[in-house]
């Protein structure tokens, strides 16, 4: 397995896993979304196998940004971009029933280029067989986001919501958090 | 050989597989494999593998991963290995760097339906029958990266 500079973490404090689909299948599971009580949204993104173990990195992502994911407007590796707080656990589970899961956890920064897709690569319904029950998984917890963030600007700025522009307010602040990640990006 | 078929344990733990549309066919056929051809990986069913991150999660086609995944020419086989290495290049210590070609015969085994789908161009799922050598009917192998 590829070197990475992490630390030990607790595979248990993940949360109890439990699947919602694959994001990208093909023979095997390639990309997975998993949710557990702790975390709404987990990327299971396969990475490496050996002869002992399989290896996945986990991180989490916004409901909007996995959204923006299956819409297209971000590609897969942009939203590894997103990554919330930069963290990734990464996870060997070992082939056979004896052994171990081995979890850390580490940085965006520290993971191998090996692992990262290639620019271009976006999300394919095809190759998503269960893109259903994603989209409906989804769209519960963008709609929550959403109502979370309007009650956020409700009490930060009572004055625009009074004056009816919060959205409009809310959306021209989507654009400028849009403007500055591409500026960073071309950095 | 016997029609007796090589992975009937993983085999009756599913139903109806394989399904009455396999057939036995006479065809060059192409499969992802590892540079060490004797990797215990190479011919062996996905489900008798286990890559699943979760133990209790089922797969999602148990008869296919009873099976062996093939395609039908080298370059299906060929672009759908490089298009999943976009996604990941280590991709190859998965499924391995080298695709293989066999000559199927109608005596070892029977095969699926050829996918016309654009992402899964070409593949197939073989079963072959017990006493299947497929190191004896490898006729050529090409080696990716």
């Amino acid at each position: 397995m590829k070197g990475i500079e992490k630390a030990p973490f607790k595979y248990s404090a993940l949360g109890n896993l439990s699947k919602v689909g694959d994001l990208v299948y093909f023979l095997d599971p390639m990309l997975t979304l998993i949710r557990s009580d702790i975390y709404p949204i987990l990327i299971f993104d396969w990475s490496e196998s050996d002869i002992d173990y399989e290896r996945w990195i986990v991180y989490e992502v916004s409901a909007t940004n996995l959204n923006n994911y299956l819409d297209r407007h971000f590609t897969h590796l942009e939203l590894i971009h997103h990554i919330k707080d930069k963290t990734i656990y990464v996870v060997d589970y070992p082939r056979s029933d004896a052994g171990t899961v081995n979890c850390f956890k580490t940085e965006t920064k520290f993971i191998p280029k090996e692992y990262l897709p290639k620019l271009h690569v976006e999300h394919d319904d095809d190759e998503c067989p269960d893109i259903e029950e994603i989209r409906a998984y989804i769209n519960n917890l963008v709609k929550e986001e959403k109502e979370k963030r309007i009650q956020l600007w409700q009490r930060k700025f009572p004055a625009l919501s009074e004056a009816g522009k919060l959205e409009i307010a809310i959306h021209a602040g989507d654009i400028i958090n849009k403007q500055s990640r591409l500026l960073q990006l071309e950095i | 050989m016997s029609q007796k078929y090589l992975y009937e344990n993983c085999l009756s733990g599913c139903a109806d597989c394989p399904p009455t549309d396999y057939v036995p066919r006479f065809m060059y056929s192409y499969r992802w494999t590892f540079e060490d051809i004797t990797d215990y990986k190479n011919f062996t069913p996905m489900q008798l593998i286990g890559e699943e991150p979760y133990a209790s999660t089922a797969k999602r086609s148990p008869c296919n991963s009873c099976g062996l995944s093939m395609f039908d020419s080298l370059e299906n086989a060929e672009n759908r290995l490089l298009k999943l290495s976009e996604r990941d290049e280590m991709i190859f210590t998965r499924y391995g760097n080298t695709i293989s070609e066999l000559s199927l015969k109608v005596e070892h085994g029977t095969c699926g339906p050829v996918s016309t789908k654009e992402n899964t161009l070409g593949h197939f799922t073989f079963h072959p029958y017990d006493g299947w050598n497929p190191l004896a009917i490898i006729s050529d192998r090409k080696t990716l990266n």
